[in-house]
């Protein structure tokens, strides 16, 4: 058992790489020869993960991905518990269906983070991801439970029809953030687009916000501004087209 | 031209119900794509000792093809991703799920054993789709059910009492749809679904649809009159009101009494036989609604057994989606098909724990089980309503093994299970000749098919041949060999080959005259021409 397997993109690839079996659970009780043989796809076609990646350590539940990533999609697809650490930008569909466990990306994410799979009614249940960069759009969209972080922008329709859950955007949300939201959170440090069917709400300073944010400082060490910490947000209920219990709170300064 | 192929099975237990062969050991012998008497010796041979022969499965309804079919796939993409089927040197790939594609669906339904089966809601605007699907699916003779309960013309045919109108426009529909036979959903309900207004629905026989003229009740004599004028290989083919309502077996009966005397085939019956009062609770109505088929030898049905697991609602009865869809919050479609009917699909899962799907599945059980005529009750999951055709093995093996359906009653919720003749202990134990009778015989009968579901010289060679397991259900999951049309398809548990299947089809004669008055009612209501409608441009 090593602390880490590390994977190393050899180099970028042609076509889109759909790599959902990086996942810490399965890496976990596999060893370095398993993990290179297990499967992908390149561009529609059957591959192995080790056609692509280097292989360092075996049987951890932590993984490190490095590499120029953007074309790889689907890391984490369902983990359920362990840590990926990703020294990039990934492609889309990261972590999509996690139900549990962390996903630190240390640069941009393509669409859908956290989101549901295709013809899914929910996404992520449960974990954390944290982006430190900008995210595609339908960032957590449809998800059930869990938080996902982005320090930069968040896309078009972040946040859309979540289920329950948290979204806290650093940057700007895009347009359509927060449309057929159920229930849950998000959190906007910077400029978002209130859908006309949340409806305002109040000015105040939420308990919950200083806490997570204190929680993100200090467990993944990210540049929290006292004024958030501090300041005070505006709540706007909705999404009324749906079932009205999910929030989104804006910052809004001292 | 080569000669014929030619195999001799040899030394196999067969079980050939409708030639009065009940596992008697005895060849088999195939010349091209039919049975034969005898063979010379020196043929090839296939040996079956100790294995059980019997002819390929008969899927008397199931939907496997078409528009309907393929709305639920495109509604699903999740299946597709985790039961993706990948091509080899004999198989197209394809996906699996509820509901499969259409190579795939050839591919596993010959991996069960079954050579035919017939797609069983074919909306006659979306034929020529029906067909085009089903020229892809492999292996698998099929045929066409055409959907004519809430067919606009025939309506009108019938509020104007033009009973000789309504059976000539019939047989027509059926000749440039290339279908098999006419089937009825909801007869009235999806028409008044389709016309707006406050009543969504028929709750009963009498019902008026558009007109006071039209009730489901003349649209089901009109149409069992048709079939049965048009000498059609299969009868009306029943859908009937008040689908999945408490109560709704006073309507099935009803339904029955109202073509009594002539012949009719009541499908999914389980769906149709609750009692209870509509909206209260439910309870099993199953002995009321076997005791008339048991009575009626002019009616036949098959069952649409709830098998519990993952399954997908697709009907022609829209306004069932509807409550299905507001009930579970599940994705869904609805689609009107035009002058013809509806379309509504919603993916389901029936759980033990769930007091409703228990008591579908106690339902369905209880209609097999008191049912004294095999011949006339044939094995269904309504597939993919009830659950796929890949549980037919699990259904055999409840028939089969009282011990193993007992254990798994205890499991399921009691709450709507009392009254059921199951909870009282039905001893019953289907034989292995019946279960050929009712997935095989029986429904190759019902259908008309004279060359299927036996073993006589002249029959086509579609022939199973399953190890002697005494797990019936993975007997008859995991066939050795089966044999299409004379060519091996499954050799060794492996397929080998696949063969395309053939189309059933029937062209009724009827007077011609009818298209004049059809045309003018295409000019001025039909999204297409009259000349570019069926299955194939009107000639």
């Amino acid at each position: 058992m090593s602390d880490a397997v590390v994977l190393t993109l050899r180099e970028e690839p042609k076509h889109a790489l759909i790599a959902a079996a990086i996942t810490p659970d399965r890496l976990a009780s596999l060893g370095a020869a398993e993990i290179a043989a297990l499967p992908v796809v390149h561009g529609g076609r059957a591959a192995q993960l080790g056609d692509f990646f280097k292989v360092k350590g075996e049987r951890s539940a932590t993984i490190r991905i490095e590499g120029e990533l953007a074309h790889v999609e689907g890391i984490g697809t369902g983990m359920a518990a362990g840590e990926i650490v990703v020294a990039g930008g990934v492609g889309r569909d990261l972590g999509v269906q996690m139900a549990g466990g962390r996903i630190d990306v240390h640069g941009d994410a393509g669409d859908n983070a956290g989101g549901a799979g295709p013809g899914a009614s929910r996404g992520m249940t449960g974990g954390e991801i944290v982006i430190r960069g900008k995210a595609g759009p339908d960032v957590g969209a449809r998800m059930r439970r869990g938080l996902v972080v982005v320090t930069g922008d968040g896309g078009r329709g972040t946040g859309r029809g979540m289920i329950a859950g948290t979204v806290v955007v650093f940057g700007t949300a895009g347009p359509g953030a927060g449309r057929f939201l159920k229930r849950g959170s998000i959190v906007a440090l910077g400029a978002i687009e209130r859908p006309a069917t949340f409806r305002y709400v109040c000015t105040y300073r939420p308990p919950y916000v200083p806490v997570l944010l204190r929680y993100l400082g200090a467990r993944y060490g990210l540049a929290v501004a006292d004024r958030h910490i501090t300041g005070r947000y505006e709540r706007y209920a909705g999404d009324m087209a749906e079932l009205g219990k999910g929030e989104i709170l804006r910052w809004v300064g001292d | 031209m080569t000669t014929a192929a030619r195999l001799r099975i040899t030394g196999g237990t067969v079980y050939d119900p409708a030639n009065g062969v009940d596992g008697v050991v005895r060849d088999v012998c195939i010349e091209g794509e039919r049975i034969v008497a005898d063979l010379p010796s020196g043929v090839p041979r296939l040996d079956a000792r100790g294995m059980i022969v019997m002819p390929g499965g008969v899927d008397i309804h199931a939907h496997v093809a078409g528009s309907s079919v393929n709305h639920a796939r495109r509604l699903l993409p999740e299946e597709h991703a985790a039961d993706p089927v990948p091509g080899d040197a004999i198989r197209r790939s394809g996906t699996g799920g509820t509901l499969p594609s259409t190579f795939v669906t050839g591919y596993r339904y010959a991996g069960l054993g079954y050579t035919t089966a017939m797609e069983a809601a074919v909306a006659p605007l979306a034929a020529r789709h029906a067909h085009a699907e089903l020229d892809d699916t492999p292996i698998l003779d099929s045929g066409c059910f055409v959907l004519l309960g809430n067919d606009d013309y025939l309506l009108r045919q019938i509020a104007t009492g033009e009973a000789t109108r309504a059976r000539d426009y019939a047989g027509w529909l059926l000749g440039v749809t290339r279908g098999y036979a006419i089937k009825i959903v909801n007869p009235g309900g999806v028409a008044r679904w389709k016309g707006g207004g406050s009543e969504r629905n028929v709750t009963g026989l009498d019902d008026p649809v558009g007109s006071s003229a039209v009730t489901p009740r003349k649209i089901l004599e009109t149409l069992a009159g048709a079939a049965n004028a048009l000498a059609l290989p299969h009868p009306v083919h029943v859908h009937c009101n008040n689908l999945g309502q408490a109560g709704n077996a006073a309507t099935t009966l009803e339904s029955m009494q109202a073509v009594a005397g002539q012949r009719a085939h009541f499908t999914h019956l389980q769906f149709h036989s609750y009692g209870g009062a509509r909206g209260k609770e439910w309870k099993s109505a199953a002995r009321d609604v076997i005791e008339y088929v048991n009575s009626h030898p002019e009616v036949s049905v098959d069952v649409g057994q709830v098998m519990f697991g993952a399954a997908t609602t697709v009907t022609a009865d829209s306004p069932v989606e509807y409550l299905l869809h507001s009930s579970t919050g599940r994705k869904w479609v609805n689609v009107d098909i035009e002058l013809e009917t509806g379309c509504g699909i919603v993916p389901y899962a029936y759980k033990e724990k769930a007091a409703v799907a228990a008591l579908q599945w106690a339902v369905g059980l209880e209609l097999f089980l008191l049912a004294r005529d095999p011949w006339r009750v044939a094995l269904s999951t309504d597939h993919p309503n009830g659950g796929t055709f890949l549980s037919y093995p699990q259904l055999i093996r409840l028939l089969m093994d009282r011990a193993y359906r007992d254990d798994r009653l205890k499991g399921v919720n009691q709450k709507l299970l009392a009254g059921s003749a199951l909870l009282d202990g039905l001893a019953r134990e289907y034989t292995l000749s019946e279960i050929v009778i009712i997935t095989r015989a029986g429904p190759a009968r019902l259908l008309g098919l004279t060359s299927k579901g036996h073993l006589a010289p002249g029959a086509d060679a579609d022939v199973t041949i399953y190890a002697n397991e005494p797990d019936r259900a993975k007997m008859f999951a995991t066939p050795r060999h089966v044999l299409k049309a004379g060519t091996l398809v499954v050799e060794d548990g492996q397929l080998r080959r696949a063969p395309a299947g053939r189309r059933l089809s029937v062209r009724p004669e009827h007077d011609r005259a009818v298209t004049r008055d059809l045309k003018r009612f295409f000019d001025d209501y039909a999204c297409v021409s009259f000349e570019n409608y069926g299955a194939e441009p009107v000639a």
